[in-house]
């Protein structure tokens, strides 16, 4: 097989029925709206869908994504690992303290810092857990790097290990994540191998659950656990997986790692802003012309994003759903908003891992954040009662017959419900960001605040039953119960 | 749950004794090490085969993991993808998560009604790139259109 003649094979390409034919199968370069594409070149510019797509030359973490046989180890990868396990673990933290790289799971806490608390603590044992679990919908990035490039993941891991001194590595990845599981299981074998694995690996597969975002809810799930958090202290980096200190990093990260270790601090700060450096894979989808997987700068405007590399909105922009379940909407105004943490902060938003949808003007965004009011409630864990029943009391306010059971699509029906109005609303968003236990309840108001903010008009026009995009429909609750 | 009788002797409760012919999975949920650690790769492991999680098969795996089968149960229930009600032969899961619903996931979701077997909506199938997409018996498909939503 030639080097050169590539075919995409992601899930996304193997969903629309791709052919493999004589070419050598590559992971996806984020190029999935394009799915089934083949490229001559080497993966440089790619064809299919009836588009040419050359792909973007700066890019660190997708670098090989798309280039290569996935599963073939990278020698820049592990030539990497080398130079980090031939330092001192204890500079090797202070490397990556100094990189200001941040989690990109959602939290963005400074990656140094939490390494260093585990290596500080006292333990024969020590462990790295490599978050994989993914499950926010619309998110799909730790996939396109364990189904493209699943060595840098690994290489990245044992790196991670030595600069917090882990004896044993877990990767918790997705239950639905299928080909990264497989990709990531044979890559794993060929390391094994070749014997580049210097810290055990082990590979648990999760089976759903939003929740499990929140960390201590991802070890209960390990323990044999009901996926359910924990109050926090003790943090898991001082105790975690079977009681050790264990630090729990995104597969992003963590793929951020080798490349910091070899082109060095300054290198990675070249890009990104001051404070949180580097890049950010973001899953784009929704009304733009090339929904998929791109890496971006980070603070780059989201306007940026959409128009170079989603090639634009179909249509006329509407409004902007970022950070997912507890992200927010923004509107067209907006969208000039840098890509980062602090400047979505200001404006209501968050960055989260780093989802965005767009939306075109004649979609209606209170049926959209609906929406995500359900996912909430549904994937409540249950343990605490402000998250429990608050989120569910909230989908009521939007849906006469919202219930957390139920999953049927709905139309929004704000109408005169009680507990729609603005006051008892606001009320009931504060108990639920206020009182709940972990991430899921304390930002589920997030999205409903945003839309308070940025869109009050279609707000207040659903609680008298109209709707400008004209896609809800509005029934009194008599009609809605069925009776008189 | 095997429990102890009067006379010492074991006794299970009804409806969870393997039926005949799981020879093969319960040996191969015994070969987990004895640990509750190991409850939801064996869960996982008996979903794959039996398409679902029956009784009989938690409490045989709470059984070897020396976990009560209301803990195991427990646990089963708090995953999402874990099945506790047998599907039918044929399964639709339409995504309604939100590039899906801009492409038209609801119209998709509203022709399925007469498809033969369990027709379930899932938040995220994970191809946004590729909306709207389904899981048909099992199989992503991407760009789904309402001819395909057969069997």
């Amino acid at each position: 097989v030639s080097e050169a003649r590539l075919v995409q094979d992601g899930s996304c390409s193997r969903a629309v029925g791709a052919q493999l034919g004589d070419r050598l199968p590559v992971g996806c370069a984020g190029n999935c709206w394009q799915a089934p594409a083949t490229s001559d070149d080497g993966g440089a510019t790619w064809v299919g869908g009836g588009t040419v797509w050359q792909r973007p030359g700066e890019v660190r973490l997708l670098r090989d994504v798309g280039r290569r046989d996935p599963l073939v180890p990278n020698d820049h990868l592990y030539e990497s690992l080398e130079r980090a396990l031939a330092m001192d673990g204890a500079a090797l933290l202070e490397l990556v303290r100094a990189s200001g790289l941040r989690g990109r799971g959602g939290a963005y806490f400074p990656v140094g810092a939490k390494w260093a608390t585990a290596r500080d603590t006292p333990a024969q044992r020590k462990v790295l857990l490599v978050n994989a679990e993914e499950g926010e919908p619309g998110i799909y990035k730790d996939r396109h790097l364990l189904e493209g490039d699943p060595h840098r993941v690994l290489a990245g891991a044992q790196i991670a290990a030595h600069g917090i001194g882990a004896t044993e590595i877990v990767v918790f990845i997705n239950g639905a994540a299928r080909l990264a599981r497989e990709r990531l299981g044979a890559a794993l074998a060929r390391a094994r191998e070749l014997g580049l694995m210097r810290v055990p690996v082990e590979v648990r597969a999760g089976a759903g659950g939003y929740v499990l975002g929140e960390e201590t809810a991802l070890i209960n799930a390990i323990h044999g656990q009901r996926s359910e958090p924990l109050a926090r202290p003790p943090f898991p980096a001082q105790s975690g997986l079977w009681a050790c200190p264990t630090v729990i990093n995104n597969v992003e990260s963590l793929a951020n790692l080798p490349d910091i270790v070899s082109s060095g601090v300054e290198w990675f700060r070249s890009v990104g802003t001051t404070d949180n450096p580097g890049t950010k894979l973001v899953s784009l989808a929704g009304d733009v012309a090339r929904p998929g997987l791109y890496e971006v700068p980070l603070g780059t405007p989201l306007a940026r994003i959409i128009d170079d590399g989603g090639g634009g909105v179909r249509g006329r922009l509407g409004a902007i759903l970022a950070g997912g379940p507890s992200g927010s909407i923004l509107p067209a105004a907006l969208s000039e908003t840098p890509f980062d943490v602090a400047p979505l902060q200001a404006v209501g938003g968050i960055l989260g891992a780093g989802g965005l949808v767009v939306l075109d003007e004649s979609r209606c965004v209170v049926d959209a954040v609906r929406e995500l009011v359900a996912y909430n409630a549904r994937e409540s864990c249950g343990k605490c009662t402000p998250c429990r029943e608050g989120t569910v009391r909230l989908l009521a306010t939007f849906d006469a017959l919202g219930t957390q059971a139920d999953k049927r699509l709905r139309v929004v029906r704000l109408g005169s419900l009680p507990g729609a109005d603005p006051d008892t609303l606001d009320l009931l968003l504060d108990v639920i960001g206020a009182g709940s236990l972990c991430g899921l309840g304390q930002m589920a108001p997030n999205p409903v605040r945003a839309l308070q903010r940025h869109f009050a008009a279609e707000l207040d026009e659903h609680r008298h039953g109209t709707c400008r995009a004209g896609t809800c429909t509005f029934v009194t609750p008599q009609e809605a119960f069925g009776r008189a | 749950m095997p429990r102890r009788s009067d006379n010492g002797s074991r006794s299970v409760a009804p409806g969870t004794a393997p039926p005949p012919g799981h020879d093969e999975l319960l040996e191969r949920i015994h070969a987990f090490p004895r640990w509750r650690s190991y409850l939801l790769p064996a869960l996982l492991l008996a979903q794959d085969e039996l398409g679902w999680l029956p009784d009989w098969a938690i409490a045989s795996i709470g059984e070897h993991l020396r976990v009560p089968k209301s803990e195991a149960y427990g646990v089963a229930s708090s995953f999402p993808e874990l099945r506790l009600e047998q599907p039918a032969e044929h399964s639709l899961r339409v995504c309604t998560g939100a590039a899906c619903r801009l492409q038209g996931a609801r119209t998709l979701h509203a022709t399925a009604a007469d498809f033969p077997g369990t027709v379930e909506t899932t938040d995220c199938l994970f191809i946004c790139g590729v909306a709207p997409a389904v899981e048909l018996d099992g199989r992503l498909v991407g760009r789904a259109t309402a001819e395909q939503l057969r069997v």
